[in-house]
């Protein structure tokens, strides 16, 4: 697999799963499980027989994305599904067999919902993006008070997100924590530049290292260091117009995920490529040694060794 | 006319000629109990217990990068190898497959399990080795090493380039 899968198939499996069985008129499990996802994403699922099935996310940046209109975002996304989040949680989305499942003779009727539901996290994202692609839709120029949005989506790392006229920029930052990966992350992040060439339909890739690029200079706790990199797509306008939102919005909020995701399978394919290689010299090395050989022969006056 | 210029097949099989014939004369080893400790029998060149015991050593360079020391004693020899090292992303990678070969030496028999200062691995034959195993094919062993070593280096700089060409590619192809 190499793009990384925008919905949750955990909270896919799950709601099938039990979809099918209430389907089916058989008894329904009880569920309350916690599960985490890529950028500190916490979940809890809960089902039983009489109360409706729920998801409920944690995000930690969620004041941040808050502040971008998520509220009305999953309002239209998921409509009456959404309640009053759990405790801790931040939004928890509730469905009623009984009452909310669409109706229909096949599974596709209920299939496009549980995908949905699956994606509240990348719902969640979309919110920011899509009001900067407002922005840029409506040619608002840079005079006016909306200011960059800044997501600190993990410990240590940040997104930026600004648009302009004609464009919509976004910063990803990132740290390299071993320093193994540092220098293969630059050959990736070279080779993400060097490869967008092919590809002019693509937003274009600027990398910098150690330091934040020019748009981010009037940041002054954007972090620096050896081990930082900072990776800036700018969106045109046909990236951000409306037919091709959603798409963009998928491959965005995961890239820094994707990029860490394939260093670490490199590291992997490089282990088992030098595990390999030790393994061919050792078998090298033991023919260094004199071969064994089987003596069938008993003595030099055994007439019986000379037939072959 | 001007000279040829050699080939660079040729540059690299006139060093590895040179390096099998400073081994072949280096491993005239014989079994030699320690003189110091009674009982005990220790490889001489680890040791250094007595200058008459070993010979000297011996830098075969290629290029100031591309170095190979061999240090001979009447029961052992050390052979330090530095590999050719030219960027930050080959210096990560060969270091990471000489310390995975070196955490491996109990396996590998004739390694050692640190480099000497300066080169990346180091092998320690004593003569137990030589008894057991031909020495003829043991320098057809350093020799093969030596090349295979810089061929694996450059096999796993293109392994991680195409893969990070392959990621861009798959993520920009997505974009209509």
């Amino acid at each position: 697999m190499i793009l990384l899968e925008v919905h949750n198939r955990i909270i896919e499996e799950l709601l099938t799963l039990q979809i099918e069985a209430f389907l089916r008129k058989e008894k329904l499990v009880e569920l309350k499980t916690d599960v985490v996802d890529f950028d500190g994403a916490l979940y809890h699922i809960t089902s039983s027989r009489d109360k409706p099935f729920t998801v409920s996310i944690k995000l930690k940046f969620f004041r941040d994305l808050e502040q971008h209109g998520t509220d009305e975002v999953l309002r239209r996304e998921y409509g009456d599904l959404l309640v009053a989040p759990l405790e801790g949680y931040n939004v928890t989305l509730a469905l009623n067999f009984n009452t909310q499942l669409p109706k229909g003779d096949s599974n596709e009727v209920w299939l496009p919902l549980v995908r949905k539901i699956a994606m509240l996290k990348r719902n969640c994202f979309a919110a920011v993006f899509e009001k900067y692609f407002e922005y840029q839709a409506n040619q608002e120029i840079t005079a006016v008070n909306h200011k960059r949005a800044v997501i600190h989506y993990r410990d240590d790392e940040t997104m930026y997100v600004d648009a302009s006229a004609d464009r919509v920029i976004v910063i990803f930052s990132t740290v390299f924590k071993d320093p193994d990966d540092n220098i293969i992350g630059r050959v990736f992040m070279e080779e993400f530049k060097e490869r967008r060439r092919q590809f002019q339909q693509a937003p274009q890739v600027i990398v910098s290292y150690r330091t934040p690029p020019e748009e981010l200079k009037d940041m002054p706790d954007a972090r620096t260091g050896d081990n930082i990199g900072y990776l800036t797509f700018v969106l045109f306008p046909r990236h951000t117009k409306a037919a091709a939102r959603d798409n963009t919005i998928n491959l965005i909020h995961t890239l820094r995920n994707y990029f860490h995701y394939h260093i670490k399978c490199c590291k992997a394919y490089l282990h088992a490529h030098m595990r390999h290689k030790t393994n061919e010299f050792l078998k090298r090395l033991q023919l260094a040694r004199p071969e064994v050989k089987k003596n069938f022969r008993r003595g030099a006056g055994d007439a019986s060794a000379g037939i072959e | 006319m001007a000279q040829a210029v050699p080939k660079r097949e040729s540059a690299q099989k006139a060093y590895l000629d040179v390096i099998r014939t400073t081994l072949q004369a280096a491993f005239c080893i014989e079994n030699f109990e320690s003189q110091l400790v009674e009982r005990h029998n220790k490889p001489e060149v680890e040791v250094k217990s007595n200058i008459n015991l070993s010979l000297n050593p011996v830098t075969i360079s290629r290029n100031p990068d591309q170095r190979v020391l061999i240090e001979g004693s009447i029961n052992s020899i050390r052979i330090s190898i530095a590999v050719k090292q030219s960027n930050e992303l080959e210096k990560i990678l060969c270091k990471r497959l000489m310390r995975f070969m070196m955490q491996r030496a109990d396996d590998f028999y004739i390694l050692r399990r640190k480099p000497i200062e300066g080169y990346d691995i180091s092998f320690l034959i004593t003569n137990f080795h030589a008894e057991q195993m031909y020495k003829h094919r043991l320098v057809d062993f350093i020799i093969y090493f030596v090349e295979e070593i810089d061929k694996e280096v450059s096999e796993m700089v293109l392994a991680v380039s195409s893969r990070g060409r392959m990621a861009a590619d798959e993520f920009f192809k997505r974009f209509n």
